[in-house]
Parts: C-alpha cells; sequence; structure tokens
C-alpha cells in the first residue's frame, strides 16, 4: 500500500467570512433583539407601575427619603423648603394648577424650588416637582408658568412617575435575568433598555402636554401662550429640531411637533388660542435673583 | 464612560493583534507543512505488514488563545445559535500546529510514517478561550 501526505485544503475547516463581517451581523441583530426584549418588559413594567396605588407610590417616596437620611446624605425630597416670596407665589399658582387638574388627595404635589441656573423642571414619586430657577427666569409671562407646573404634575396625576418606575425595574429584572448577567449580553441590554425606556417617556410627555393644556384652559379661559414654553426650549436649544435622529435619542417630542399637536388639541377642543395673556409679578425677576443669592 | 472606552480599546486591539497573530501562524504553518511534506501521517491503526518496524510514541502539543473580539462575537453568537465561525480558525491552528509537531518529533527520530494519528482538544480556564490540541501517534522508526 502507498501512503501520502498531500496538503490540506484551505477554507474547509475555515469560514470564508471577514470576522468584521460576522461581528457587525451578530450585532445589529443583538442590539434589535434585545431593543425589542427592553421595549416589551419596559411597556409590560411601565402598565403594572400604573396600576400601584397612590398610597404605595408615597410610602416608596418616603422609603426612599428615610434611606437618605439614614446614609447621612441631605434627602432630595426635603430640598426647597425655604419660605419667601417666590416660594409662596408659586405655592398659590400650584394649587390653583392642581385644582383646575381636579387633583384629589392623596395625591398631591410636593413642590421643590431650587435657585440653580438649571434649565429644568421635573417631576418624580410621590408628587415632588422640582422647579429650577434656569428656567423659571426665561419664562415670558404667567401662563407659560402655568403650562409647566402643569405638565410636571400631570407626570404625577397620570401616573407617569408610577409607570417609569414600574417600567425601569422590570427592565433592570430583566438585564438581571439575562445569561451570563455581567456580561456582553447585559451590557447590551443595558444601552438598549435606555433607548427603549426613552421612547416610553415620549409618550407620557404627550400626554402630559394634553392634560396640560386643560388646566391652563380651566385657570385663564383661553390656552394663548401656553405653547411659548415649548417656543422657549426651542430657543434654548438654539438648534433646528426637525432632525429624524434627534426624535429618536430625545425623551421628549420634538418642540415643533409639540406645539403643532396643542394648537390642534386646542382647535379640535375648541380652546381660544388669543386671549390675553397674565404677567408674571413685577417683582418676580427680583425674587428669582434673591433666591439665588440666599 | 470609561467602562464603554475601555470595551471598545480591548475589542479593537483584540481585532487588531487576533488578526495579525493569525496571518502569521498560518503562513508558518503553511510553510512548515511543505517543509514536513514527505513524513506521512495516517490514521490507520495497522502499519505495513511488509517490514518490520520498531514503534514509538510521538506527541504533538499546542495552547492557542482567542482574542477579546473573537470571545465577544462568539457570546453574540451564544444568543441566536449557530456556527462560531470566529472560534474556527482558532481550532483549525491548533490541529494543524499541534500535527507539524508530531511530524517534527519524528523526523527528530528518523521517522518518515506516524501511524495510529489522533487528536484531542481541551479548553483551558479563565476569562478569554484557550485550547489546548493534542495530536499524537506511533511513529515507526527503521530497525536498527
Amino acid at each position: 500500500m502507498e501512503y501520502h501526505n498531500r496538503l490540506p485544503k484551505e477554507g474547509i475547516n475555515t469560514p470564508g467570512r471577514h470576522p468584521l463581517l460576522e461581528f457587525l451581523r451578530l450585532g445589529a441583530a443583538a442590539v434589535i433583539a434585545l431593543i425589542l426584549f427592553g421595549l416589551l418588559l419596559n411597556a409590560a413594567g411601565g402598565r403594572l407601575g400604573g396600576l400601584i396605588p397612590y398610597r404605595v407610590e408615597l410610602w416608596i417616596a418616603d422609603r426612599i427619603d428615610t434611606a437618605f437620611v439614614e446614609s447621612g446624605v441631605e434627602s432630595p425630597f426635603a430640598s426647597g423648603s425655604v419660605d419667601s416670596e417666590l416660594t409662596r407665589y408659586l405655592g398659590r399658582l400650584g394649587h390653583r394648577v392642581e385644582r383646575a387638574l381636579e387633583m384629589e388627595a392623596p395625591m398631591g404635589i410636593r413642590m421643590h424650588y431650587s435657585g440653580e441656573d438649571v434649565f429644568n423642571a421635573f417631576a418624580t414619586v410621590g408628587g415632588h416637582v422640582y422647579l429650577y430657577k434656569g428656567l423659571l427666569s426665561k419664562l415670558p409671562h404667567e401662563n407659560a408658568l402655568v403650562m409647566l407646573m402643569a405638565h410636571e404634575f400631570s407626570h404625577v396625576q397620570l401616573r407617569h412617575t408610577a409607570r417609569g418606575v414600574g417600567g425601569g425595574l422590570a427592565v433592570a429584572v430583566g438585564a438581571a435575568l439575562l445569561p451570563g448577567g455581567g456580561g456582553v449580553e447585559s451590557r447590551l441590554y443595558s444601552m438598549a433598555s435606555l433607548v427603549s425606556t426613552m421612547n416610553f417617556s415620549r409618550g407620557m410627555e404627550t400626554e402630559a402636554d394634553i392634560n396640560a393644556l386643560r388646566a391652563v384652559q380651566s385657570i385663564y379661559g383661553h390656552v394663548h401662550g401656553a405653547d411659548d414654553l415649548f417656543q422657549l426650549f426651542m430657543m434654548q436649544r438654539g438648534v433646528d429640531d426637525n432632525g429624524r435622529l434627534e426624535a429618536f435619542f430625545s425623551t421628549h417630542p420634538l418642540d415643533t411637533k409639540r406645539i403643532e399637536s396643542l394648537r390642534s388639541e386646542a382647535r379640535d377642543r375648541g380652546w381660544d388660542l388669543t386671549g390675553e395673556l397674565t404677567p408674571l409679578p413685577a417683582e418676580f425677576s427680583g425674587w428669582l435673583d434673591e433666591s439665588s443669592s440666599g | 464612560m470609561t467602562d464603554a472606552i475601555l470595551f471598545a480599546v480591548l475589542l479593537l486591539s483584540g481585532f487588531g493583534f487576533g488578526q495579525l497573530n493569525e496571518r502569521r501562524h498560518y503562513r508558518s504553518i503553511k510553510e512548515r507543512e511543505v517543509q514536513f511534506q514527505s513524513i506521512v501521517t495516517v490514521a490507520s491503526r495497522h502499519p505495513p505488514a511488509d517490514e518490520h518496524y520498531d514503534q514509538q510514541l510521538v506527541v504533538g502539543s499546542v495552547v492557542v488563545a482567542s482574542d477579546y473580539f473573537k470571545s465577544f462575537v462568539a457570546s453574540l453568537v451564544n444568543i441566536f445559535g449557530g456556527r462560531v465561525r470566529t472560534f474556527e480558525p482558532l481550532l483549525d491552528r491548533g490541529r494543524r500546529e499541534a500535527l507539524l509537531r508530531v511530524k517534527e518529533q519524528a523526523k527528530a527520530l528518523d521517522s518518515s510514517m506516524v501511524f495510529n494519528v489522533k487528536y484531542e482538544t481541551s479548553r483551558i480556564g479563565g476569562a478569554v478561550t484557550t485550547i489546548e490540541v493534542l495530536a499524537y501517534g506511533s511513529a515507526l522508526l527503521p530497525k536498527q
């Protein structure tokens, strides 16, 4: 018998495909799959979160507050309690907005004001709403301030904060349950869940806008000036916000779309878009200056 | 952010160094396969009966590590299943290198034939996949 050793033919035991192509194909598929998984969990968790009784949401907020106090760190829920002309004015206006929104006990707003030059306002669990000087100082009239407050209060009233917590928890549990938790999959998953959470949040923003418009109409008898809040956001950004990419990665709907949808809602309901604007108190900017110097 | 940068650096360096090593290793393997082509290695358990030979065990062993890029792509395959294409060249290199070492040892013994060649593969623990490929067989030595 003759024995031979011919050279092996290449490409039988090894793939012909470039590893980068393999990486791109699998990476794209993994991100899509994990985004879908995150979206599903977020939606399911958000829905369950919305079913939590408001008293339980208050209990969660109290637990967070206690945890801060016990760890010796000042609780974010304890801040903003400085008694001043400004906080009294904001408190009075806040009560009017609460009544206009027909918010009933135990649901209530705990408003916090910060003298920091931050262009922001937000609502969180337990009815805590934060207003920053940086945003208030740029508001053109009271109607825009009422729109801002009503928008943040709406997040509490419509249980967006509870839904947000539910969705976030479900996503966190999903990340922990992934095989090889802490590894590649969970790293990708947390990136993907961030995007999915943002998408969920945009739906809430639109819902809060429409609800807030109702409060503006109830207080002033017209909705003129409500959309000036979003004109202000647009000016602040100083960019053309028609980009699709920006829309995808933004937690809020595009400002132009928000303005359009508010106007369309007002027209559908027959609300006046041309009423008289109510100015902010003459001392308002002085109060703001005092708040940051104090 | 630091994590993301570290991850990107590991992935890029894994890809760069991994590709470079793989190319160099394959070049070396192909050269030595030509060099040792005269030494016959077969899986048959029955040596030629026409002549009498002495026999000796020859062993070739190699340890090859994957790189961060290959391991990352393999972990993505874990989600969907299918061929782990990035590991296939790793095992191919391991088997061919181990067989070349068998031939090298046979040549050192002045043998031109190795019978009953077998492979064994085992995974060595660690964060990055590392494998050991062992090839062994019976070298036929001319009777002294």
